[in-house]
């Protein structure tokens, strides 16, 4: 199945040609750990993630047509 | 004693009269210090009641026990007094050097009362100290104030002052130290001029001696070597961008204040995002003592009309300033900033206040006559000149800096001011980052992300994520939080590194690290439940001041725009912070009352005697 994956930041750096939002195919049943785990991200990487602009666990499944998106940690304020 | 000096300085300013006082052991360690400190001196010697500005308020400067010991981060001291903006206690807190160099003149803390009779400024050199004239330091800048003093002690003192705006009495005044460097919130600046009390100055030279300096050499190798690890593939946010990084995030979860909180998303976020700061102002990075992080910023603007040198801005003067008011040109912003620091401006409310003022404005509650200019949205103009007046109180300024509360109160729309007892929010809307809200609501001295911080779960996944969007079960791990920053706050460390590197890894943030540090340079043999339990002690200390003061829930709370209109853009798109159901649980998590009174049961058990009733 299709999902579109945004990379934020510096993350961007761990996508095809470093581009921000592409479509991948995986397959069905793939959770939101599996993609992070195909695109490659250094698990020392902090990063966090959203479905449909939705917060999620790793362990959520991706549906057909889901935007999965990485975008790195940052404290302050 | 040990990490404690075991030394207060205590100034009359009414008889000019100074003396030390012993830090009883055990006030200490029950307190820890810091934070703990203050509120325990002001619960006992403090009437709640007293108006902030008069000279009966006292004013607590009070570094922790880790605070100069080399701990990384261990730079802080907190500032307490009774606020001119809220009527409530307030403890703002600030880093740099002047803290450390309090604790090597010999002392954990400075308590003033009264007012001098003219200007004066504290001179303390190595258990020395003096009242001098600052007759010829009234009106000057920080940035004056700071280098002229330098110069007529030592080249290597270090100076905590006022600039025109604490003289003036702006409710938002901030004492700054190391020239930019802030105390920011709730006008602690105003109490120190209404004291006549321009600056302080301190230098000195005494150790301050460790319980056990090898465990705690061992445990500072350990530390910071994990903290080297864990940056090992890329550096922290924080170095690279400072906390005006953050913009990128809020932004994306919908949270970044924009145009007064009517949104959640700023179409130009990009022009004020921190890469854009670093690549077009950033100087170099600045740290506090001991900091293996640097945050601080130096930055330099040379475009026409906001020439400027200094520091920031950080990500809160950002959405204040910026997205809040719909700027988006960051030289404008920076200039803000600069001005701020350089007359003793709080960032935050300044840009809240011109935020609201800018609605007030656009919806005919303020006349072009009364503000003496336009005021549209996205005006950095008006910014710059905004905040000049208001430091110096000269024309609307005068209106400005009585906070954006009583200036929407005035027009008779106070619920367009953005505030929980009337203090300004930070930068996170709680309509998406509902734990947010419960913190603003209940902090005690009014809107503030520094008074617990539960955006670190709900937004940055540190250490452990929460839905934002869920208000469910929020109550507890917001306790947790403000229990912890409690502890980081009296200890003297910043909360930018013990959050990720010393508490545990859990949504309760136990202070696992800070207890190892605390042990082995106090020597007090905390246990765990023991330093959990101060925590939670200076949380209810604080609450009985409040209380005393006339606060209860109906003070709790936030304005209609947070809990009743949805937010209408980005992924919190249709949400309200749901703060009513969650103060129902917070009050029960805490062991007050339904009404926010924390029960005789509750304060027994802290040991902190006596009723909380009004
Ligand atoms: S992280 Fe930033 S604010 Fe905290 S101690 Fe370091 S430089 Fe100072």
């Amino acid at each position: 199945m299709k999902i579109r994956v945004k990379m934020v930041s510096v993350l961007q750096k761990y996508a095809p040609h470093e581009m921000d939002e592409f479509i991948f195919t995986v397959e069905k049943g793939t959770n939101a750990k599996k993609v992070s785990e195909l695109m490659d991200i250094p698990e020392t990487l902090k990063y966090n993630m959203f479905i449909n602009e939705r917060y999620c666990n790793p362990e959520t499944v991706l549906q057909t047509g889901d935007k999965i998106t990485f975008f790195p940690l940052m404290d302050g304020g | 004693m040990h990490g404690w000096k075991g030394k207060i300085l205590r100034v009359d300013l009414n008889t000019r009269s100074m003396n030390e006082e012993k830090l009883n052991p055990d006030i200490a360690k029950d307190t820890i210090g810091g934070r703990g400190l203050g509120i325990y001196y002001m619960n006992k010697e403090l009437d709640p009641l007293c108006k902030p500005l008069s000279p009966e308020n006292m004013m607590i400067m009070a570094a922790g026990p880790l605070t100069g010991t080399g701990a990384p981060t261990g730079a802080r001291y907190m500032v307490m007094t009774k606020s001119p903006l809220t009527g409530a206690v307030t403890c703002s807190n600030s880093g740099g050097y002047f803290p450390t160099e309090l604790k090597k003149a010999g002392y954990d803390a400075i308590i003033v009362t009264g007012k001098a009779d003219k200007p004066v400024y504290l001179w303390i050199n190595h258990g020395q100290f003096e009242l001098r004239d600052a007759g010829h330091l009234w009106g000057k800048t920080t940035h004056e104030t700071t280098d002229l003093l330098t110069a007529e002690t030592d080249t290597k003192a270090r100076v905590a002052c006022i600039g025109p705006a604490g003289e003036n009495l702006v409710r938002f005044a901030a004492i700054m130290n190391d020239k930019d460097r802030a105390a920011g919130r709730s006008g602690v600046g105003a109490v120190m001029g209404s004291k006549n009390l321009k600056a302080i100055v301190v230098r000195g030279k005494e150790k301050i001696a460790l319980a056990d300096p090898d465990k705690f050499k061992a445990f500072n190798h350990d530390i910071l070597k994990a903290f080297k690890e864990s940056i090992k593939e890329a550096p922290l946010g924080l170095t690279v961008n400072g906390t005006a990084g953050v913009v990128l995030t809020t932004n994306l979860l919908g949270v970044l204040p924009t145009k007064n909180w009517q949104q959640g998303t700023f179409d130009n976020w990009e022009n004020i995002h921190g890469e854009t700061l670093t690549k077009k102002y950033l100087v170099s990075n600045k740290a506090c003592y001991a900091c293996p992080i640097g945050c601080g910023r130096k930055t330099k603007v040379e475009e026409p009309g906001f020439q400027g040198e200094g520091e920031g801005p950080e990500y809160e003067t950002i959405y204040a300033m910026g997205s809040n008011c719909m700027i988006d040109n960051l030289a404008a912003i920076a200039k803000a900033n600069f001005l701020c620091n350089e007359f003793g401006l709080d960032t935050i409310t300044m840009g809240a206040t011109v935020a609201c003022a800018m609605e007030l404005f656009e919806k005919g509650f303020l006349s072009e006559k009364e503000v003496g200019q336009p005021l549209n949205w996205g005006d950095g103009d008006a910014l710059v000149e905004l905040t000049r007046q208001t430091a110096l109180c000269k024309g609307f300024g005068e209106r400005l800096a009585q906070g954006s509360f009583r200036l929407a109160d005035s027009v008779g729309h106070p619920e367009l001011a953005m505030v929980s007892k009337k203090q300004e929010f930070p930068g996170y809307d709680p309509r998406g980052a509902q734990a947010m809200g419960l913190a603003y609501a209940t902090s005690p001295i009014g809107g503030s992300h520094m008074r617990g911080d539960p955006a670190y779960f709900e937004l940055f996944g540190i250490p452990q994520p929460m839905d934002p969007l869920v208000w469910k079960g929020k109550a507890k791990p917001t306790k947790s939080f403000q229990d912890l920053s409690a502890i980081i706050d009296a200890a003297g460390l910043c909360i930018f590194f013990a959050v990720r590197n010393l508490a545990d890894k859990s949504l309760e943030v136990k202070p696992t690290g800070i207890l190892a540090y605390l042990n082995a340079a106090t020597g007090a043999d905390y246990t765990l439940e023991e330093l959990m339990a101060a925590g939670e002690r200076i949380i209810n200390a604080e609450r009985q001041f409040l209380v005393k003061a006339g606060f209860a829930r109906k003070d709790d709370t936030l304005p209609s725009r947070l809990t009743k209109e949805p937010t209408p853009t980005g992924p919190a798109k249709g949400s309200v912070c749901h703060l009513e159901e969650m103060l129902d649980e917070y009050y029960q998590v805490r062991g007050w009352s339904q009404d926010g009174i924390p029960s005789e049961k509750k304060l027994t058990e802290l040991e902190l005697g006596g009723k909380a009733s009004q």
